[in-house]
C-alpha cells in the first residue's frame, strides 16, 4: 500500500490532527487531572521510610507536606490525631508524628472527585490504608477522608478534609 | 485469498471481525463495570460464609428496583469502584436494634441468624434507625465489636448485593 504526499492528504491530516486537539481539550479536565496529581505527591510525601532519623529531613518531609496545604486549613483527621486549624498546629502535628513514628506507609485504596458549582472547589473522597509502625508496633488502618482542593496561587491545594466513613458505629455503642 | 493463518485470526472480512471484536469487548467492559463487578475479598470479618481471598461477583443492579433485605450480604461504597465493604444487612430503616451478650434484637424481641458459627458476646444498647439508614454488621462475631467494622450505613452508599 502506497500513499502519495499531495496536498489533500495533507489538509486532511491537518484537519484530523486539530479535531483530534479540540476532542482532547474538550473532554480532558486538566484540573482533576493536576488534584490528581497534587494527591499522589501528597501521599508520596507522607510516607516515612524506615531508616528516616535525622531531624532536618524530617523538618523538610514537614515543610513539604505544609505545602500542600492552604493557609488556613481546617483538618480532621481523627484518631490518635487532633483536629487542626492553622498551618502553624499542621507544622507542630505533623512533626510529632513523623518524630514519633518509625515508619509510615500510606497506600491509596481508591478515590473520587466530584465539583462543586459553581466550579469553585473540587471535593475529593479518598480511601487510604496507613500503616504505622512505631517501636515493636505495627498498626494498620483503613481510613477515609473528605478533601476539598481550592486553587492558591495557581495551585490546587487543601483547604479542609476531614475523616469519615460509610459505616458509622452509633454513639450508644459500648 | 489470504494464508490460512490470517483466515483463522481474522476471518474472511477482517473488518467485520474487527467490529464483532470491538463490540464484544464494549459489551464486557459494560458488564463488568455496570451490573456485575468481580471482587475479592480481604478481612476475616465475613467469616464464615466468605472466606478471606475469595473471589465473588457483586450484582451492582440489585438494589435499583427494591430495597435491602434483612439478612441480605451488601456491597458498600467506600470512596470510588475499586474497594467496597461487604457487610450483612441486620436492621431495616426506623427499626430499633440492638445486642445484648451477642444476642440480635430488633424491636425489643430476639431474632435468631442462622449464618452464625459463633454468637460472641456483643453488646450494644438499643439505637433507632433514621427513615434512611440500614444497620450492617459481619459474621464474625467472635471478633470484639470494638475491632469490628459494624454500624449504621446510608442508604445511598449501598451500591449492590452479591451475585455469587
Amino acid at each position: 500500500m502506497t500513499i502519495r504526499l499531495s496536498t489533500p492528504v495533507l489538509v486532511g491530516a491537518v484537519l484530523l490532527g486539530l479535531i483530534g486537539a479540540a476532542v482532547v481539550l474538550a473532554t480532558v479536565d486538566f484540573d482533576a487531572w493536576a488534584i490528581r496529581r497534587q494527591s499522589v505527591r501528597l501521599i508520596a510525601t507522607l510516607n516515612k521510610p524506615a531508616g528516616e532519623k535525622n531531624p532536618l529531613a524530617i523538618a523538610l518531609r514537614v515543610r513539604r507536606i505544609r505545602d500542600f496545604f492552604a493557609q488556613q486549613p481546617v483538618l480532621q483527621p481523627g484518631d490518635p490525631l487532633p483536629a487542626i486549624q492553622t498551618r502553624e498546629e499542621l507544622t507542630a502535628v505533623a512533626g510529632q508524628a513523623l518524630l514519633a513514628a518509625e515508619s509510615i506507609r500510606v497506600r491509596v485504596l481508591d478515590r473520587e472527585l466530584t465539583w462543586t458549582k459553581p466550579r469553585m472547589e473540587a471535593l475529593m473522597r479518598l480511601a487510604v490504608e496507613v500503616v504505622v509502625q512505631e517501636g515493636s508496633e505495627t498498626s494498620q488502618l483503613l481510613r477515609v477522608y473528605e478533601v476539598a482542593w481550592i486553587r492558591e496561587e495557581s495551585r490546587w491545594v487543601i483547604a479542609r478534609a476531614h475523616s469519615t466513613d460509610s459505616i458509622r458505629r452509633p454513639a450508644a455503642s459500648e | 485469498m489470504p494464508p490460512r493463518w490470517q483466515q483463522l485470526l481474522w476471518g474472511r472480512r477482517p473488518l467485520r471481525t474487527a467490529v464483532r471484536a470491538g463490540l464484544l469487548a464494549a459489551g464486557c467492559w459494560l458488564l463488568l463495570r455496570c451490573v456485575c463487578l468481580p471482587m475479592r475479598v480481604e478481612g476475616i470479618s465475613m467469616q464464615p460464609t466468605i472466606r478471606d481471598g475469595s473471589w465473588h461477583l457483586a450484582n451492582l443492579l440489585q438494589y435499583r428496583w427494591r430495597e435491602p433485605r434483612r439478612g441480605e450480604l451488601v456491597v458498600i461504597r467506600l470512596a470510588g469502584r475499586r474497594v467496597f465493604y461487604l457487610k450483612r444487612v441486620l436492621a431495616l430503616p426506623g427499626e430499633r436494634i440492638a445486642f445484648v451478650q451477642g444476642q440480635l434484637r430488633i424491636a425489643g424481641r430476639d431474632l435468631d441468624e442462622p449464618y452464625l458459627r459463633e454468637h460472641g458476646d456483643w453488646t450494644l444498647p438499643e439505637v433507632a434507625l433514621a427513615p434512611d439508614e440500614y444497620f450492617v454488621a459481619g459474621d464474625h462475631r467472635a471478633l470484639p465489636l470494638a475491632q469490628h467494622k459494624a454500624g449504621t450505613v446510608a442508604r445511598a452508599d449501598i451500591v449492590g448485593g452479591l451475585l455469587r
